[in-house]
């Protein structure tokens, strides 16, 4: 499931806007959904209200909370075109409730089956697909203990969650998400509370059993037996993805259970490289955002999923910005990303179509969209690429920031061009040994090393 | 900036208009009846470009002489681009479409010049104004400043107007050091470079002195 167009009319400071959210002409997925979509803007311009419409879209659309209020005002309307397989459809929010507004095969709309018939097909699609929608706000939630807490959630309901499936929202807007996690790391709680009963059973017959060595060398051979069977999720994820992350903080994954008990089982735990354990109390705050987004991609391994990240940078040090998105998209291939940011690091990570500027109007204050290309929607028409960008032409250019450094630096710069000018005239008079002119050039050189001799 | 000269008057139903409104001495209604048409000729006169700052802001297809018919612009869907400035705001109230008052320009820009009190000694379409005589150009900081040669007074009034003007802008002075590193690029090659834009950084550049780095900044 993929949205290929968003259009707002009269919602907060959109008064019409419309947003492709296709591959342009010319790219070999030429009017496909886009696979990852970058959300910039100055705050204010919308883009928390983007991923938070699309979720109320996308999990109305999965028929949970039916009689969810939606957000548009009224007066306001936000249709969204959504791809499933070969069909497409546009919903509109209508009051309350969402519509269908359009719907048909996709390339073929002229030739509309009955609407049972297609919302049959599109159920099957839906069915055989398996949608899911995870939610990542700006304020990542892993209280994963909180006890008599309300689920504040519009969508899911207590029952629901017991049995999180697909074609939900894993969503970490919600208060208590202890279920959620539970739904998460379902494997690897399964994996070992059966590895601790099997090494209980082992201490048992030792107890039992004495000097009886066949018997508990066959009881342990059982264990290794299971094991090589069934390997530890935990370990797979450390090595496969987690312990590479984050061992530039010193950290690595607990793989030592020997001392827990089942309580205490249910989340990933992280250790120094010496062995140290490091409680979550003492996690950064970056650690937590690694963790914690990288987690729930890695087990459910969402291949049909609309994932929502609304600053991916958070807490991340620059250097982890610039591969951070890769590290999501290969997790979960075919799903749709949708990330806002504010981060030229995170910006470069994206082809220059799948950049969204949305932009204050000067005179109206309404938002529009500014366009990175010029007449046709087509690969060849775009001005910027940010991947070929340096970070401050980044900030520059695609977002806009209006100067290049601090108004010490521009000043400092204007001083500059002043100073060389009259280092001009001097050395035109043959004076720039005397007092005047060596004192000039001093002054020239010590501006620039202040400039860090880049101009 | 360069000159401008806007004596080709290809719009003159607007011209006709106004000109009546004057010699009936009545104040010019905000009306957009000819908004377009004044805008494309200012275009026409300005090849296109942002009157102070150089920066491209219509094709040149869109303000070929053939585009207009009997004294008024033809097409009506233009893209919007650039936004209408009135050099001094202060005549704004009375004759908003003043043809001498006015200029497009880059639509930041315009937002940052808003109502700034302005010298004429840098308005780009008086006859007399002659920017070689007036502005220099340096290409490490790609800064405009005013010319050495003039008096202090005059480097003064210039100074403050390459502010008002915003010549320096950090966003025009990107764009400008990126399309002359590209010029200095061709020049570099031996290939033929014709400017579109930036005529006058590119005319007050030396292009066998200059320094391209390839992250778009230089010091040499």
């Amino acid at each position: 499931m993929k949205i290929a167009r968003i259009e707002l009319k009269d919602f907060n400071q959109f008064k019409h806007v419309t947003l492709d959210l296709t591959y342009p002409r010319g790219h070999e997925k030429d009017g496909e959904p886009l696979d990852k979509v970058c959300i910039i803007g100055q705050s204010g311009t919308g883009k928390t209200s983007l991923l938070r419409l699309i979720k109320w879209f996308v999990s109305r659309d999965n028929n949970i909370g039916e009689n969810v209020r939606l957000p548009v005002p009224t007066g306001g309307r936000v249709d969204m075109d959504f791809n499933v397989s070969d069909l497409h459809y546009r919903l509109f929010n209508n009051e309350s409730n969402l519509e269908y507004d359009s719907f048909g095969k996709k390339n073929n709309d002229k030739k509309k089956v009955s609407f049972t018939k297609w919302e049959q097909s599109l159920n099957a699609a839906l069915q055989q697909i398996n949608p899911l929608l995870i939610n990542y706000p700006v304020e990542l939630n892993h209280k994963r203990n909180l006890t008599g807490q309300q689920e504040i959630s519009p969508f899911v309901n207590e029952d629901e969650l017991k049995e999180l499936k697909p074609r939900q929202i894993i969503d970490f807007a919600f208060e208590d998400i202890k279920k959620t996690w539970d739904f998460i790391l379902k494997d690897i709680i399964e994996h070992r509370a059966n590895a601790l009963f099997m090494k209980s059973k082992i201490a048992d017959s030792v107890r039992k059993l004495g000097t009886n060595l066949r018997k508990v060398q066959e009881e342990s051979g059982e264990y290794d037996k299971w094991l090589s069977q069934n390997p530890d999720p935990v370990k797979v994820i450390a090595d496969k993805c987690l312990d590479p992350i984050i061992d530039r903080l010193g950290l690595k994954v607990n793989l030592d259970i020997s001392r827990k008990s089942i309580r205490e089982l249910g989340f990933i735990e992280l250790i120094t490289k010496d062995g140290k354990d490091v409680p979550e109390d003492f996690w950064s705050t970056g650690t937590w955002q690694l963790v914690q987004t990288i987690i729930p991609l890695y087990q459910l391994r969402p291949g049909n999923a609309v994932i929502l990240m609304d600053e991916p940078e958070r807490s991340l040090y620059p250097d982890y910005q610039t591969t951070i998105i890769d590290t999501y998209i290969n997790l979960a291939p075919g799903s749709q990303f949708f990330f806002a940011t504010h981060s030229p690091m995170i910006a470069s990570c994206f082809e220059p179509w799948e950049v969204i500027e949305l932009k204050f109007d000067h005179e109206t204050r309404f938002v529009f969209q500014d366009l990175h290309y010029e007449g046709e929607n087509h690969v060849d028409n775009y001005k910027y690429d940010p991947q070929y960008l340096r970070w401050d032409s980044i900030l520059q250019r695609i977002f806009d920031l209006e100067e290049e450094g601090s108004n010490k630096r521009i000043g400092a710069l204007k001083a500059l061009t002043e100073l060389d000018a009259q280092i001009e005239k001097v050395k035109d008079r043959n004076q720039l040994d005397s007092e005047k002119g060596k004192k000039m050039v001093q002054s020239y050189l010590d501006l620039n090393r202040k400039l860090g001799w880049r101009t | 900036m360069k000159h401008i000269d806007k004596s080709k008057i290809l719009s003159t139903k607007y011209k006709e208009w106004v000109e009546k409104l004057d010699l009936e001495k009545k104040k010019h209604p905000h009306s957009s009846r000819y908004e377009l048409d004044v805008k494309m000729n200012l275009f026409y006169c300005q090849e296109g470009l942002c009157a102070y700052t150089e920066m491209r802001l219509c094709e040149l297809d869109k303000i070929a002489e053939s585009k207009w018919q009997n004294g008024r612009y033809k097409e009506s869907n233009v893209d919007k681009f650039g936004s209408l400035d009135h050099f001094n705001p202060g005549l704004k109230e009375d004759k908003f479409f003043d043809w001498d008052n006015l200029f497009m320009v880059h639509t930041d820009i315009n937002f940052k010049k808003h109502d700034k009190e302005v010298d004429i000694i840098l308005k780009p379409d008086l006859p007399d104004y002659d920017p070689y005589r007036l502005l220099k150009y340096n290409p490490k900081t790609h800064f405009f400043y005013p010319h050495p040669a003039l008096r202090d007074d005059e480097r003064a009034r210039i100074d403050r107007m390459i502010g008002v003007l915003q010549l320096n802008h950090g966003m025009v002075r990107y764009e400008r050091e990126s399309y002359l590193n590209e010029a200095g690029i061709f020049h570099q090659k031996g290939l033929e470079f014709k400017p579109d834009r930036f005529f006058t950084a590119y005319q007050m550049t030396d292009f066998q002195d200059y320094n391209i780095s390839y992250g778009g900044k230089s010091y040499g």
